[in-house]
């Protein structure tokens, strides 16, 4: 289910991105169309509130001592104890996700009465915490009644959960991007037309400037969750090296004055770089041990390729889904207008030297 | 900052997300400006044509 929205999202950006016209203008209700995904791509990721499971809770509670954390449930039936420290009465919540319907398990109110909102029968975000002796939850306050949407609780990320819906994308479109420039290098070399040869460096173009996004966005996240800016991480390395890669094609292209020899040099040297990408972006920082969700130490590979059920909620999930769909319409768009730009630039060129 | 940045992870992702939004409308605006001065460009370009005619 989670794979079928994600990949529909990544898909349906990319049919849409070559159709209706790739090279041509955009017709308006495409522009219309990209610009809405976009801006509920921005809403789910702005939507409130965040609340854990049980499985989650649990996991986290047993690696962070004195965890408080919220956690999202449903109060189906209350048992009273009479317990002989004064004080103290016991409570027993029979609680549910209402996500998860099978799990059930049961909560403890310390105190004298049970809250109020705990009659209503509706779902709850709680902050709780987890007594590892005893294996149970302890209700602490409440945090929210009757949330509108919730999102999933990951450890150790948080409300950090939400940048995935940019950062992730971002990286996705840069080698997308990449892609596509190695393509038409290809179609170049076959042709021999300057046009598939301003797309390709476009599209080169514009896959470092997503490159850099995801870059600076994953550093700021890394300084608050990992500790510094830049940590020499495997993932980190392997996007700076990336990174050289594509400055380099860029400083080979402004390095050659003659038109022909600019094309067939960089077209070579785009599709030799394009396949150092795969190896940068999926293999090499799976094969070392670092911070980076995927990483070759981490518990799972990361909440969006992992089959653990609830790592990612159907909310979140459409919004991770509609974050590659409006990235990637809103690169095929700014590509659309480089290349006009850089056609209209080389023929210019052209004129002036005849 | 950092503290309040730490306690407050919303604006964390704010921060994130503006930067995509600047990164992305600087992109547009340097498109923008180069697109006019090609604009001026082939404007001076027509108009040298028809002074030489």
């Amino acid at each position: 289910m989670k794979g079928l929205i994600i990949g529909s999202g990544v898909l349906l950006g990319l049919v849409l991105g070559f159709f209706p016209s790739f090279l041509k203008n955009k017709p308006i209700w495409w522009k219309v169309l990209a610009m809405i995904f976009f801006f509920i791509t921005v809403f789910l990721t702005f939507i409130p509130y965040v609340g854990s499971n049980f499985a989650t809770f649990k996991f986290v509670a047993k690696n962070i001592p004195n965890f408080v954390g919220p956690l999202y449930f449903q109060v189906k039936e209350i048992q009273t104890f009479d317990n002989s420290t004064p004080n103290q009465m016991h409570i027993y919540v029979t609680i549910n996700n209402p996500h998860f319907p099978d799990v059930v398990d049961s909560l403890v109110v310390l105190g004298n009465s049970i809250p109020r909102e705990f009659s209503g029968n509706s779902p709850i975000i709680a902050n709780v915490s987890y007594d590892l002796k005893s294996q149970k939850f302890i209700y602490k306050s409440t945090v929210v009644i009757r949330p509108l949407l919730v999102l999933p609780y990951v450890p150790q990320l948080g409300e950090q959960i939400r940048i995935m819906n940019f950062h992730v994308p971002c990286a996705w479109v840069a080698v997308v991007a990449y892609l596509i420039s190695m393509f038409f290098s290809i179609k170049f070399l076959k042709n021999k037309k300057f046009e598939f040869d301003e797309v390709a460096s476009s599209s080169a173009f514009l896959g470092t400037i997503f490159a850099v996004l995801a870059t600076v966005t994953g550093m700021i996240w890394a300084k608050f969750n990992w500790g510094s800016f830049w940590n020499w991480d495997p993932r980190q390395t392997s996007i700076f090296v990336l990174l050289l890669i594509y400055f380099a094609y860029f400083v080979l292209r402004q390095s050659i004055e003659n038109f022909e020899l600019k094309a067939r040099l960089s077209s070579v040297y785009s599709i030799v770089a394009f396949i150092t990408v795969p190896f940068l972006v999926f293999i090499m920082p799976r094969l070392f041990e670092g911070n980076h969700p995927g990483s070759a130490n981490s518990p799972n590979i990361g909440p969006i390729l992992s089959a653990q059920e609830g790592s990612l909620n159907p909310l979140q999930t459409f919004g991770f889904g509609f974050g590659f769909l409006s990235l990637t319409m809103l690169f095929f768009w700014l590509l659309n207008l480089r290349i006009r730009y850089t056609k209209i630039n080389v023929s210019i060129k052209r004129r002036q030297n005849d | 900052m950092i503290n309040f940045l730490v306690e407050n992870q919303l604006y964390i992702v704010l921060i994130i997300v503006l930067i995509v939004w600047i990164g992305l409308f600087v992109y547009l605006l340097t498109l923008d400006k180069n697109l006019s001065s090609l604009e001026r460009q082939i404007n001076t370009m027509l108009n040298n044509r028809e002074n030489k005619k």
